[in-house]
């Protein structure tokens, strides 16, 4: 019996020792089995390659807030979303009913971009600087594009005399939670994305595999939007031309069919970025209806006037987006880059070749044969033909309120928007209202302050 | 013998397993020959005769019991090996045959027990303690008391057993013990079968297995399962074999009918009242935005009458007698009639059992078979072995196999979700007709107007119309799930005061759940012909294949487990020392798949592969491009644990007691910096005996006690990460394959810590005839983990985070009385808590809004008051001249109902307290007389409030949901004076008009009430009354007899809101053993 016992102990404790060994790594195991650290370039790069999140949930208030629709009274009382109903009218109570509003859409794609840039450089050893520098560029690019989308939502319209003095968006680089966030000044906001997308156009690909992924034409094609809104009309018509450089080719509505409920094809020779915005019920079918007037300013022959609009119950309403469906196109397209092109020919003094440039786009958007090139007899008409054009061309592409908040800011050009529910509404140039208010719980949980 | 082989066969419809058939077999083969033994019991103390102890073999088919003076005789085979002789009040004897030598006059000596009632012992999952030694907080119910109600899952047997344990409808915790000790999801208590926590389905066991149930309540009872113990802990105990113990067999069976629920207990609107406001909306043009929709959105059957007429293809009269015609529908009848029955829930089981001086064994086998109300059909086998095996003095080995098998083919959707398959959000119009005279499925309104879908594709697509009564034959759903637990111990007795025990378990359950939505389902024909393409030559294509579709889902669940314990117990003169000291690991893992199948077919398993990359336009609106998804998904989680334990107890002279407990707890959930710094989880606590002090003398009492203890227990909570967590998603052709952040790091993580306190007080008169407990406790929890929203400039809106205190409070009464004599004798017991919780005051609320804790009936986490709270609005009535409701902003009244819901304040608001019982308790009457027995059991539960459905107009508009209330609502000045629903109006001057007054204190009610909650009636035939039966009872239950008081003025049961109701039930049984 004692031999017995003390083998019966030795066992026991060369058991003990064994289980306490491989017991330790339950606590190691990771809880959840569809979760994985980052630890390849390519999870890296699977980051930005989600598109729901770093393109197509884009911001659609600045476009409620526009002037290319308006909506019958009783459809925006039935409206069940505050943050639609209130951006129409500019009241100040937006952001509140929900947490998934533009402020968080906008931070999350600068945060994945964060996060990316936070872990690029472990991946130094496996990979050669030519992919990692082109992951960090794209990286760059997303961030720029959407500090660029939270500038013109929640800064007042770029002023150089005053750049310095008027508040900025805040310019998150770090990806932890605990920072608190303040805005930097609207100049520091521009140079910020600037910066980083003069960086990243060195290193972005000169041809993607998917249209969601950034180029380089992309990353002119913001630099000469965000030029544009800063009123620098030389080297926004200098970014357009080399995003111009690489494509120019654009698409011969002849070859659509006006008859489709979404006559324009996804991912389209024309687009250079493809992003698309969250679904706002008050812009759709059958609740959105075209400003009647903008409606009515397309031609005949224009093919745009049945492509882009449908009829709905005495009105007009919107088919034509760029993404192939119902869901409203926001992303950058080789149309845009002719039109601001052309405005900053026509503003530089070329009038001449900016109506070059906007015939050689608007042949391609009439029935063959039917149209007749524009003459003009002074720079002024120039522009204005132009700005006109751009916008119809341009109609629900989420580009009008920054074009309403730089062309405020030239008496001929700037616009008083009025909307008419029970009672009306009006928005005169250069309104506080310009800068839409902050998400208040943003504003009571950290060190932001709230706009005018 | 033969008999119950042939009954058992009965039982489980020949699914008898070959072991069992072998068992049976070696007992009925013993018969062969007979031979008499005769005898003499004696008591070994006092040396009288003992009459009345019965004499048993394995093999006897006839027990027999002593006489008077003690003599005995008794047939049995020339082959049994063992007499057993064995009385209530005795130590079981047994009688080697082989070891004497003669077969006449043997005499047997038995030994008195101790004690003559059963002790009451203490489970905790790690160590069975007498009561005398326990400082803690415990309640233990017995195996009598768990066998009062009919159920098929243990759970629903513990209601009212115990102070403290509260059940709650959902979306509260279902059950707690001793209020709410965590704001996440995790808020039940941790169940333990035998020494491990249960994993698998809790309603895997058996409750005929289960032997008794302990309930841990405070920090010296729970603090021993350390960082899992936060919510309390429920010791679930199965029957063992006992060694030395004669063949005994139990025999169980019970018929449960359950009443047909009261269908019209739900607050619909009338037909007609749903017509009139149709008519009302429809000459307002109220519905020209959904006509023009190009999406088609439904129009119900009287918008789609009244446009016809509009169009003149309906005559005034024509329309009207329609009208009158759906306004005589009440869709409940249907309902009614062909959706809910009544139920029958039948349960046998079978229980043996026996032992040597080496071995013993137990098996067990039940039966389940259930219909339910809504005709649901289920089965579950459940199976237990358990074998004890002594090879040597010092080492016993048990194991122990259980396995269950249940399957489920579900029935028929409860009335609330009786238009489920709807893409358009709207409710059952009360007018639908589901089935005609014959018997046959009538189409109703779905994701369509009726106008589209007549209409759509030429007669080229399939029927696109829904058949709600035809839902049930067409949509299979089957669930089968199957448990296996194995359980191993050794246990080695080192010396007389030190043993070392290694236990393993290993339980697997997999469940598979198929969906076979067949081609005539109304899911499948939407999705083919929303898939359908016209190829532009008048041919359809049909992407997703026009057969069913099957959706198949499984889930495995792996739990491996692993204990070294040794105890330790050593006395000397007035001292005794008790304690464990052990280590544990865990290891838990959850798999689950999901798959989809398009064009199948239940007959030959055929099935059409479809493009999942592809983007199609929907037949209904082309803009729309959606792929056929495949739905397919993986999902994992494991949870890891290690942890290091201790708990002992020191008694002096039965006086007074000590006890010490703590643990250790690392765990893969905590964060890396937890693991690396944790401090253990501890308690103490300590007793005094008053009555064995010299100088205390009671003679009332037999039994005062004094306890106290104090210590720490945890609660675990789920996901929480060191670093950033991604989750991969495959590419879909047009797009590249991506990654998204799952889970954003918070590496300081911890457990949160409940700090308990704990006075308890225990008496007792002589023979028990009065005895009591009274409990005092008092929590902390701080490091409450909450989701805590963010400033979501990070771009992320919430994190898990370590961020809120909370206090609890309570009282416990338990008395008892033991009253009557010989034939008669009363036994009532009232239990009442008290219990409440508070969030601390400096909890940081992130909103100070009202609007955000205003909703349902779910965790609100107000600063300062209950975690489940009701607060309101406040109410100023009707406006007398239009009927709209008037609520307060800015100290004044106000119709602004946008202001109100936007500028209330949590302060402005109205608290009316707690949604959840902070009073409860039970009256429990046990009556016998004789071989009857009564027992009646009343439950209270109070000091709560909730809040009732009403109706509100926008969702009338829009969704076609309709409320009883309609009828009250205000229609002429005066009105006011006698109701609070709001007039009707359109259109809506507000959205936040209705939601103003479904959230105002206008509808809040009280929640108290008292339930009668059963009724049992038994008889038990003693004695040898029936041949070999050793006891046989019958009885008669009857469970859920329904709210005798209440609170509230509007017949409303606090407990089913919003639903058919809970129907009484009534069960009929008989236990035997042989």
């Amino acid at each position: 019996m004692n031999i017995y016992s003390h083998n019966c102990r030795l066992i026991l404790y060369v058991l003990l020792v064994g289980i306490f060994a491989s017991c330790k790594k339950y606590t190691e195991i990771k809880p959840d089995e569809t979760f994985f650290t980052i630890n390849s370039l390519s999870d890296v790069k699977s980051l930005l390659d989600n598109t729901s999140i770093m393109n197509t949930s884009q911001p659609s208030t600045p476009e409620i807030a526009s002037d290319n629709f308006f909506i019958l009274s009783k459809d925006w009382s039935n409206l069940s979303s505050l943050t639609q109903k209130n951006s129409y009218i500019w009241d100040k109570d937006v952001y509140s009913d929900s947490k998934n509003n533009d402020w968080f859409y906008i931070y999350r794609t600068v945060s994945y971009s964060n996060v990316v840039l936070d872990n690029i450089d472990r991946f130094s050893s496996s990979a050669t600087s030519e992919e990692i520098n082109s992951i960090r560029a794209a990286a760059l690019f997303y961030r720029s594009w959407s500090l660029f989308q939270a500038i013109t939502i929640w800064t007042a319209p770029y002023d150089s005399s005053k750049s310095n003095k008027l508040l900025g968006v805040p310019l998150r680089t770090s990806t932890d939670f605990n920072e608190v966030n303040r805005r930097s000044t609207l100049e520091e906001s521009y140079q910020f994305i600037i910066k980083d997308l003069q960086e990243a156009v060195k290193y972005l690909p000169k041809y993607v595999d998917y249209k969601t992924r950034p180029s380089k034409a992309a990353a002119y094609g913001l630099l000469s939007r965000i030029f544009l809104a800063q009123n620098a009309y030389e080297r926004a018509g200098a970014y357009a031309d080399s995003c111009l450089q690489t494509n120019s080719k654009l698409i011969d509505y002849n070859d659509l069919s006006v008859s489709s409920n979404a006559p324009i094809p996804k991912f389209n020779e024309e687009v250079i970025f493809h992003t698309t915005a969250v679904r706002a019920l008050i812009l759709n079918n059958p609740r959105g209806k075209i400003d009647t007037l903008l409606y009515s300013s397309f031609n005949t022959n224009d093919l745009r006037k049945e492509l882009f609009f449908k009829p709905t119950s005495g009105y007009q309403s919107f088919k034509g987006s760029y993404d192939g469906s119902a869901t409203l196109f926001t992303g950058l397209a080789i149309d845009e880059m002719y039109l601001t092109k052309a405005e900053a020919l026509a503003r530089t003094g070329f009038a001449d070749e900016g109506i070059e440039l906007l015939n050689t786009l608007l042949k391609k958007r009439y029935l063959s044969n039917t149209f007749t090139p524009i003459t003009v007899s002074d720079n002024e008409e120039a522009l204005n033909v132009i700005l006109q054009e751009r916008r119809k061309e341009l109609v629900y592409r989420h580009i009008r309120w920054m074009d309403l908040r730089r062309l405020n800011s030239e008496r001929a050009h700037a616009t008083t928007i009025k909307r008419l529910l029970n009672q009306s509404f009006e928005l005169p140039p250069n309104d506080n209202r310009y800068a839409f208010p902050i998400p208040e719980f943003i504003v009571k949980n950290s060190e932001i302050i709230q706009n005018p | 013998m033969v008999k119950l082989l042939q009954l058992y066969q009965k039982i489980t419809k020949g699914k008898l397993t070959p072991m069992i058939c072998m068992l049976l077999w070696n007992i009925t083969i013993a018969y062969s020959q007979t031979i008499k033994v005769t005898g003499k019991v004696i008591n070994a103390n006092s040396n009288e005769h003992v009459e009345g102890a019965t004499i048993s073999c394995y093999s006897c088919t006839i027990s027999s019991q002593s006489r008077e003076d003690g003599l005995f005789e008794i047939l049995i085979a020339d082959t049994t090996k063992n007499l057993f002789i064995t009385h209530l009040g005795y130590e079981t004897a047994i009688v080697e045959l082989r070891k004497i030598s003669s077969r006449r006059d043997v005499v047997v000596y038995l030994t008195p027990n101790s004690s003559v009632l059963e002790e009451v012992v203490i489970n905790t999952g790690y160590q069975t303690l007498a009561k005398e030694r326990s400082t803690g907080s415990y309640s233990t119910i017995d195996n009598k008391l768990l066998n009062q109600r009919v159920s098929t899952s243990i759970i629903d047997r513990l209601e009212g057993m115990s102070t403290g344990l509260l059940f709650s409808p959902s979306p509260k915790p279902s059950m707690t013990v001793r209020g709410i000790n965590s704001l996440s999801s995790g808020m039940e208590p941790l169940i333990v079968v035998d020494n491990f926590p249960y994993q698998g389905n809790i309603d895997n066991i058996n409750p005929n297995d289960i032997l008794n149930i302990t309930i841990l309540k405070d920090a010296a009872a729970a603090s021993i399962w350390g960082a899992r113990a936060g919510n309390g802990v429920i010791v679930i105990t199965t029957k063992k074999g006992k060694l030395n113990q004669p063949l005994q067999v139990s025999l169980t069976m019970n018929q449960t009918y359950t009443a047909k629920p009261n269908v019209y207990k739900v607050n619909n609107m009338s037909s007609s009242d749903f017509i009139e406001v149709e008519k009302m909306l429809f000459s307002n043009g109220y519905y020209q935005t959904w006509e023009d929709d190009p999406m088609h959105p439904p129009l119900s059957p009287v918008v789609e009458l009244l446009i016809r007429q509009r169009e003149g293809l309906l005559s005034e009269n024509e329309l009207n007698n329609q009208l009158g015609m759906l306004s005589q529908i009440n869709v409940l009848d249907d309902f009614d009639k062909y959706w809910y029955t009544s139920g029958l829930n039948q349960q046998y089981n079978i229980n043996m059992q026996g032992g040597g001086n080496q071995s013993a064994w137990l098996f067990s086998l039940g039966y389940d078979n259930n219909k339910s109300t809504l005709q649901d059909k289920s089965e579950r086998i459940t199976m237990r072995i358990n074998n004890q095996y002594r090879p040597f003095e010092n080492i016993q080995i048990t194991t122990e196999i259980a396995a269950t098998q249940n399957t489920l083919k579900a029935g028929r959707q409860p009335y609330s979700n009786a238009n489920l398959v709807n893409n358009a959000q709207k409710y059952l119009y009360p007018y639908a007709d589901l089935v005609d005279e014959a018997g046959n499925a009538l189409p109703i309104v779905n994701n369509f107007r009726s106008r589209y879908i007549d209409t759509a594709g030429n007669g080229q697509l399939v029927d696109w119309k829904y058949y709600p009564y035809a839902e049930k034959q067409n949509n299979i759903q089957k669930i089968k799930s199957i448990d296996v637990l194995a359980n191993l111990a050794l246990r080695y007795t080192v010396s007389k005061s030190i043993q070392l025990e290694a236990r393993y378990q290993y339980e697997k359950q997999h469940t598979s759940s198929d969906l076979d939505q067949s081609p005539l389902s109304y899911f499948t024909r939407n999705m083919i012909n929303s898939y359908a393409q016209d190829d532009g030559n008048g041919n359809m294509l049909f992407p997703v294949p026009l057969g069913g579709i099957l959706d198949e889902n499984e889930a495995v669940l792996e739990a491996n487990s692993f204990r070294i314990q040794s105890d330790l117990s050593h006395s000397w003169n007035k001292h005794s020392v008790i304690g464990v000291l052990g280590f544990e690991a865990g290891l838990v893992k959850n798999r689950a798949s999901y798959y989809r199948t398009y064009g199948y077919n239940n007959q030959n398993q055929g099935f059409v592969e479809t493009d999942n990359a592809k983007l199609f336009p929907q037949y209904y609106y082309p803009a729309i491009m959606l792929p056929i998804f495949s739905n397919r998904n993986i999902t994992g989680t494991n949870t890891g644990r290690v942890s290091y334990y201790f708990n002992g107890s020191y008694d002096y002279a039965k006086k007074y007691v000590l006890t010490l407990s703590a643990r250790r707890d690392q765990s893969n959930l905590f964060g890396s910096r937890t693991n690396e710094r944790t401090v253990p989880l501890w308690s103490a606590g300590a007793s005094w005996n008053l009555l064995e002090e010299s100088f205390i003398e009671i003679p009332a009492l037999s039994l005062l006690k004094f306890r106290f203890t104090y210590g720490f227990s945890g609660n675990m909570n789920p996901r929480s990460s060191a670093t950033t967590l991604i989750t991969h998603y495959p590419g879909t052709g047009q797009l590249p394959e991506y990654a998204a952040i799952g889970l954003h790091p918070n590496p300081y993580l911890r457990w949160e810590k409940v700090r308990n306190i704990n006075f308890g007080l225990d008496f007792s008169t002589h023979e028990d005839r009065f005895s009591g407990k009274l409990e005092l406790f008092r929590k902390k929890i701080t490091d409450l983990s909450t989701t805590v929203p963010i400033d979501y400039t990070a771009g992320f809106a919430t994190i898990p985070m370590n961020s809120a205190t909370m206090f609890g409070k309570g009282i416990e009464i338990e008395l008892k009385g033991r009253l009557g004599k010989n034939a008669f004798r009363y036994t009532p017991t009232l239990l009442m808590s008290f219990v409440s919780n508070k969030i601390s005051e400096d909890y940081l609320a992130t909103n100070l809004r009202a609007s955000s804790y205003i909703s349902g009936a779910g965790l609100t986490r107000i600063p300062g008051k209950s975690p489940y709270s009701v607060i309101s609005y406040p109410w100023a009535g009707l406006n007398p001249e239009n009927g709209n409701p008037v609520g307060r902003l800015d100290g004044q009244n106000s119709e602004n109902y946008s202001e109100i819901i936007g500028q209330t304040t949590i302060e402005d608001a109205i608290y009316q307290g707690s949604s959840i019982p902070t009073v409860f308790g039970t009256f429990r009457n046990g009556l016998t007389w004789k071989n009857f027995g009564l027992s009646v059991q009343l439950l209270y539960k109070g000091g709560y409030y909730f809040r009732r459905s009403t109706i509100r107009y926008g969702l009338l508009y829009d969704n076609w949901l309709g409320h009883s209330d309609f009828t009250l609502r205000w229609q002429k000045t005066g009105d006011e004076k006698s109701t609070s629903v709001p007039s009707i109006q359109y259109p809506l001057s507000s959205s936040q008009r209705d939601t103003f007054y479904a959230f105002s204190e206008a509808t809040i009610e009280k929640g108290d009430h008292i339930r009668l909650q059963d009724i049992n009636l038994s008889y038990n035939f003693s004695g040898s009354i029936i041949g070999k039966l050793s006891s046989f009872q019958v009885y008669l239950i009857a469970n859920n007899l329904g709210i005798i008081w209440r609170a509230n003025k509007k017949g409303l049961d606090p407990e089913a809101l919003n639903t058919v109701g809970h129907p009484y039930n009534l069960s009929f049984g008989f236990r035997a053993n042989f």
